[in-house]
């Protein structure tokens, strides 16, 4: 772990130069700009909220409408979002690192340091505008909101071992990031985000409580909206198994790295 | 501070083979070895003094860019180590770490954080890399878009703002056209006399030559010598001309094997300034060769010699007849000494060949060669023999 942070201090200058360089590529390179900062998911919000709300009448809290829904629903998907651009382009890092990698001697946690952050950068966006919103509409919870940083933090060692150990083994075989896509669409649908907890029946709900990603939701949804702070179970069962994924992650990193220069 | 700027122990570099890379993965966490060893360097045992610019020679393959990838840190050796004290900055293999998807200036900026710099350092060198780099508007492109000409610009550009310590350069100067070699050229004697090391690696003997203090020649990723920059280049050079070997267009003997033999050459001394010549001579001694002889038949037999490099070029022939010199008469053993007043040649391995022939001089009756000897030079002059010449102004 210290190793990892000291690495990437060594690395600062280079971080700050690929994470300057991505958001500008992201946002500045294309032509609307800023713009598909909000309409991505905009366009997406609008599709969910749709389907799930208007046709499938999915509702979160009994008292609840279509403007309820949306409250309910972006406390899972700005997280979400996060992940799923965190790690999938995580994943693929190293791969897309190659010229660099090859030729020069750098510490390559930077590589995924990069990815994370400027991933984060878009979350904090999105963060803002949501928690925006929820005073608006007066519903957030001022007495427990600044408590969502610890499903963030569990997030981003998840996020981190994920790139690492499935980056690394990426580079060896290339197929992990053709199925990454496939995975996080399917985790997406089995964590309720675009839906209810309530709504899984009865006999499938041990398999959503052994789902890390679903302990991670409704932790949000918690302190954000519920005015709830996170009970020990919900807090310790995603943290230790993100400590098991990112020490993994790292371990295979570090034994396979050397071999990186060769294969890429 | 250390006196070596690189110092190598026993380095070695090994690649695996595999016939999948899913095949190494697994080695890496199981026990059972799965790959086929290539070495492509070592052990290499050398140290490169600070300040001292270093040549590298050899074949394509035979390490150097292996080498000076190690030295770079770019990859790690598999056995012994590498001691590299000071900032490196390095054109490897055509170019840095550049992103063809990036500009010139992004890619500057990138690799300059790669090499440690901070972005308010980097800031004050970017100006110069772009007068440096000379290429206009293109600095602000993509760098696919760029020739391979300007690529190395840039790269050359980068890796001597940077203020490294220790500069590896890998076969580039030679893609740039004239005007920019020469400026690059400009660039590194600057930097030389700054002090820097440079480790140089370069097919082109003449700027080895030229820039370095010593040089290694590589050979299948084993030190074949070190030392003095003009001695390598000459071991160096007689090695690739006795590989590149010119079959012999001379004539062959007559077959006298079923005739009577007419005349033989029984022995060939060489001395150099009084001296027997065992393996090489210094440049500009004066060369005797002492030929013994015997003439069988009742005939005239003219002696003719040649000089030739290990390569079979000619440097030199002549034969009695077109000195208008009285023919041997036989039969009766002769002796003959032909020397050479402050023989010209430069560095090389040479050899004698002596000829018996006919009157004619188209029949050969009898050829031997001298021992192999080698030419020491330490000068300055570059090319095959002395020329006399004179300056005026």
């Amino acid at each position: 772990m210290k190793e990892l942070f000291v690495n990437i201090y060594r690395g600062r200058y280079i971080l700050e130069n690929m994470v300057v360089k991505d958001i500008k590529a992201k946002y500045a390179a294309s032509l609307l700009g800023p713009f598909w900062l909000v309409a991505t998911p905009l366009y997406q919000i609008l599709l969910y909220t749709f389907l799930f709300s208007t046709i499938l009448k999915v509702r979160f809290e009994d008292n609840s409408g279509t403007s309820s829904f949306v409250v309910y629903l972006l406390a899972g998907l700005i997280p979400w979002l996060f992940f799923a651009e965190a790690t999938s382009r995580g994943i693929s890092t190293f791969i897309e690192n190659a010229h660099i990698i090859k030729k020069v001697k750098f510490p390559m946690e930077v590589c995924v340091a990069s990815v994370i952050v400027s991933s984060a950068v878009t979350f904090c966006i999105y963060m803002i505008f949501y928690l925006a919103m929820l005073i608006f509409m007066g519903l957030l919870k001022f007495h427990t909101f600044p408590l969502f940083i610890i499903p963030f933090v569990i997030q981003v060692l998840m996020i981190l071992g994920l790139s690492f150990g499935m980056g690394s083994i990426a580079v060896f075989f290339r197929d992990i990031t053709q199925a990454t896509g496939m995975i996080l669409n399917l985790i997406f649908f089995v964590t309720p985000i675009v839906y209810p907890s309530s709504a899984i029946p009865e006999r499938f709900r041990w398999f959503f409580s052994i789902n890390p990603f679903y302990s991670i939701v409704e932790m949000y949804r918690n302190v954000l909206v519920r005015g709830e702070a996170p009970d020990a179970f919900s807090l310790i069962y995603p943290s230790v198994f993100a400590l098991v994924i990112f020490v993994a992650g790292y371990y295979v990193f570090n034994k396979t790295k050397e071999a990186f220069k060769d294969i890429l | 501070m250390k006196d070596f700027a690189v110092e190598t122990a026993g380095l070695t570099k090994e690649y695996h083979i595999y016939d999948h890379p899913l095949e190494r993965l697994k080695e890496l966490f199981l026990k059972r070895a799965r790959h086929k060893v290539f070495r492509a360097l070592g052990p290499i045992d050398i140290a490169v003094r600070r300040g001292e610019a270093l040549g590298i020679l050899g074949e394509n393959g035979a390490g150097k860019s292996t080498f000076l990838k190690l030295a770079a840190g770019v990859i790690e050796p598999s056995e012994g180590r590498i001691t590299v004290s000071g900032k490196v900055s390095s054109i490897l293999e055509l170019g840095t770490g550049f992103n063809p998807e990036f500009t010139g200036r992004e890619n500057v900026l990138l690799n300059a954080a790669l090499l440690g710099l901070s972005p308010k350092h980097i800031n004050k060198r970017i100006g110069m890399i772009e007068k440096f780099t000379d290429i206009g508007e293109f600095f602000d492109m993509p760098v696919k878009t760029y020739s391979t000409g300007m690529y190395l610009r840039l790269a050359f550009s980068l890796a001597v703002h940077v203020d490294a310590e220790i500069v590896l350069i890998d076969e580039v100067l030679a893609v740039g056209d004239g005007a920019y070699e020469k400026k690059c050229i400009d660039k590194i004697w600057d930097l030389r006399r700054n002090g820097i090391t440079l480790l140089y690696c370069s097919h082109s003997l003449y700027t080895v030559a030229n820039f370095c203090d010593r040089a290694m020649w590589l050979k299948e990723g084993r030190v074949q010598a070190f030392g003095d920059t003009k001695e390598v280049i000459s071991i160096y050079e007689d090695y690739l001309r006795e590989k590149e070997r010119v079959e012999s267009t001379e004539m062959p003997p007559l077959s006298n094997s079923v005739m009577r033999k007419v005349a033989e050459v029984k022995d060939i001394r060489l001395f150099a300034d009084g001296q027997p010549v065992e393996t090489s001579v210094q440049y500009l001694s004066n060369i005797e060769v002492i030929l013994d002889f015997e003439v069988f038949e009742d005939t005239d037999v003219y002696v003719g010699f040649a000089v030739d490099r290990n390569d079979g070029l000619c440097y030199y022939a002549d034969s009695m007849h077109k000195q208008g010199l009285e023919p041997f008469h036989g039969p009766g053993r002769e002796r003959l000494t032909l020397s050479f007043k402050n023989l010209p040649i430069l560095g090389g391995a040479y050899k004698i060949v002596i000829f018996l022939l006919d009157e004619t001089g188209i029949c050969i009756y009898d050829r031997k060669e001298s021992i192999i000897f080698k030419v020491d030079t330490k000068e300055k002059e570059w090319g095959v023999c002395y020329l006399h010449h004179e300056w005026k102004r």
